[in-house]
């Protein structure tokens, strides 16, 4: 279980954060959902401390985080994987070194053993065929599969996934969103996925939390979203213009 | 003010680069590729400068010598000595800051920009030993080797060209390469290429490093990192200079 309590955070005189509290449970697939710029990524560096909050606690399992010393923060990060909004895959190596990594700087595993992993990994994301290619020479949603199956390689207890299907197509899109859900249940693993993909939010959102302009606004299943009469996440829910159609279809049957 | 927070907080970086290494077997192989990348890919850039550098000192010293009293054989002398005392290490060093400088400020500057030091800390890699450390161990131990290989071919160059030219007849100028040679020279040498091996991996990496913003921001990290570090690494040439010579 992962809880924020009360974090802030501003970058000079920008208040970013204006005190969020989350709570994430054990094996729970969470959407973070909000327009650009709402501070949902500064929420995630807080909690795995690349960004340190100025005020309010983030804790693992009861363990308050920013008041670890050194060696047990890092303890912590082993157990989390992290996919980055730009991917952020290491471009000096191949896809399956990039996959190896997390292993083969904290795993006992032999070589072998690592190479076996690895490959297991980018063949559930279907990129068998990519092992030997470099970062440059991959699609935007080849590069975030690379991404996710690095995150995941080491086994970890939290999944961070920051946008995994901004800039990808629809169909695409659709199969991160179920990847990532099957990996959570398969591996019990704590997963809290920032997106502002609604359709992700319909297909794979058990909890969902809405972020307005650096606070928590809403909080709620993805059912109860269509439902909701607050008045921000309705925009947010119904921007697109199709959308809005069906709405007011649905409202005058 | 501003220089003493960079002091600060270049000491604090290197604290934290100077680790022992999470993985020996993973340390180890960066540093190979760094020593390959940097070491092997500067000598075709160090022979041909050393090579011009040799000629020139013989041509100049050569026509600078005007008295028939003066032996010939000073021109071997005295390029010897240039190319050690201060070519080899200074202008060779001067100019592996453009070449392997900016391109380690450039790599780290484009990893932090693009998230990949988050990646690696994340995951609990220390990361500034990981990318750091092997790229100043690789520098400590190729400078001093490509400044012994640099003196190599100045003297040699030097000799073909009094030889070419008839300003030195090869003799007297094998002569001169051997005339009251002290190996304390060379030990001068090859301490300031240590010593300059160090400057010129660890400062672009603390530009590199701390880089932030986007791909503007690393470019004017890369020219930053080759102005300070040239300084520094004048400054260090004085102080060790002083130091071993007086
Ligand atoms: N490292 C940083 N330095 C300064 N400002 C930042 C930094 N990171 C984010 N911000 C600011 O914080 C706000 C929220 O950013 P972010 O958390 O990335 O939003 P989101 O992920 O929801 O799109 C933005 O106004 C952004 O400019
Ligand atoms: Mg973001």
């Amino acid at each position: 279980m992962i809880e924020l309590q009360n974090i802030k955070k501003s970058f000079g005189d920008n208040e970013v954060l204006k005190g969020v509290s989350l709570t994430f449970e054990t094996g729970s697939m969470n959407l973070i959902i909000g327009a650009s710029g709402s501070g949902k990524t500064t929420i995630a560096k807080c909690m795995v401390g690349l960004h340190s909050p100025d005020s309010g606690k983030v804790l693992f399992d009861g363990r308050d985080f920013h008041n670890l010393n050194f060696k047990e923060q890092k303890n912590i990060r082993k157990d989390i994987g992290f996919l980055f909004q730009g991917s952020a895959l290491f471009d000096s190596m191949t896809v399956e070194e990039n996959v190896s990594f997390p292993l083969q700087m904290f795993s006992s595993l032999s070589k072998n053993e690592v190479k076996e992993r690895a490959q297991m990994y980018l063949e559930k994301v279907g990129l068998s065929h990519a092992l030997k290619l470099y970062p440059s020479e991959l699609s935007g949603g080849m590069m975030k599969r690379v991404g996710i199956a690095r995150a995941i390689s080491a086994g970890p207890k939290y999944l961070f996934c920051d946008e995994p299907n901004s800039g990808l197509d629809p169909q695409t899109s659709v199969v991160i969103d179920e990847l990532i859900s099957s990996l959570t249940k398969e591996f019990n693993i704590t997963t809290i996925i920032i997106t502002h993909d609604m359709n992700s939010v319909m297909s794979i959102g058990q909890n969902v939390f809405f972020i307005h302009k650096g606070n928590l606004l809403w909080k709620g299943s993805s059912k109860e979203i269509l439902t909701t009469k607050e008045k921000e996440l309705t925009d947010f829910v119904y921007a697109s213009s199709f959308l809005k159609e069906v709405k007011n279809q649905i409202i005058s049957k | 003010m501003n220089i003493l927070r960079h002091i600060g907080s270049y000491a604090l970086m290197l604290s934290k680069t100077l680790k022992k290494p999470e993985k020996t077997r993973v340390f180890w192989s960066r540093f190979v590729r760094e020593v390959s990348v940097m070491g092997i890919g500067s000598l075709p850039l160090v022979l041909i400068i050393s090579f011009f550098i040799g000629g020139v000192i013989v041509i100049q010293t050569a026509s600078n010598i005007s008295s028939p009293f003066i032996p010939a054989y000073l021109i071997g002398f005295t390029t010897r000595q240039s190319m050690i005392l201060e070519f080899s290490t200074t202008v060779i060093g001067l100019i592996l800051i453009g070449k392997v400088g900016s391109s380690i400020a450039t790599e780290l500057g484009t990893m932090r920009i693009t998230e990949q030091i988050d990646a690696l800390e994340i995951m609990g890699v220390n990361s500034k030993s990981f990318l750091i450390l092997p790229k100043i161990f690789a520098l400590v131990f190729v400078n001093p080797l490509l400044t012994i290989f640099s003196i190599g071919i100045g003297i040699v160059a030097g000799m073909w060209v009094g030889d070419l030219t008839g300003l030195c007849p090869m003799k007297q100028y094998v002569l001169g390469v051997q005339y009251s040679f002290k190996m304390s020279d060379v030990t001068y040498s090859l301490i300031k290429s240590i010593v300059f091996g160090f400057i010129i991996s660890s400062i672009p990496a603390y530009f590199g490093y701390f880089v932030k913003g986007g791909a503007v921001d690393v470019g004017k990290a890369s020219t930053s990192a080759v102005v300070y570090t040239s300084i520094v690494l004048l400054f260090m040439n004085y102080v060790i200079t002083q130091l071993m010579l007086l």
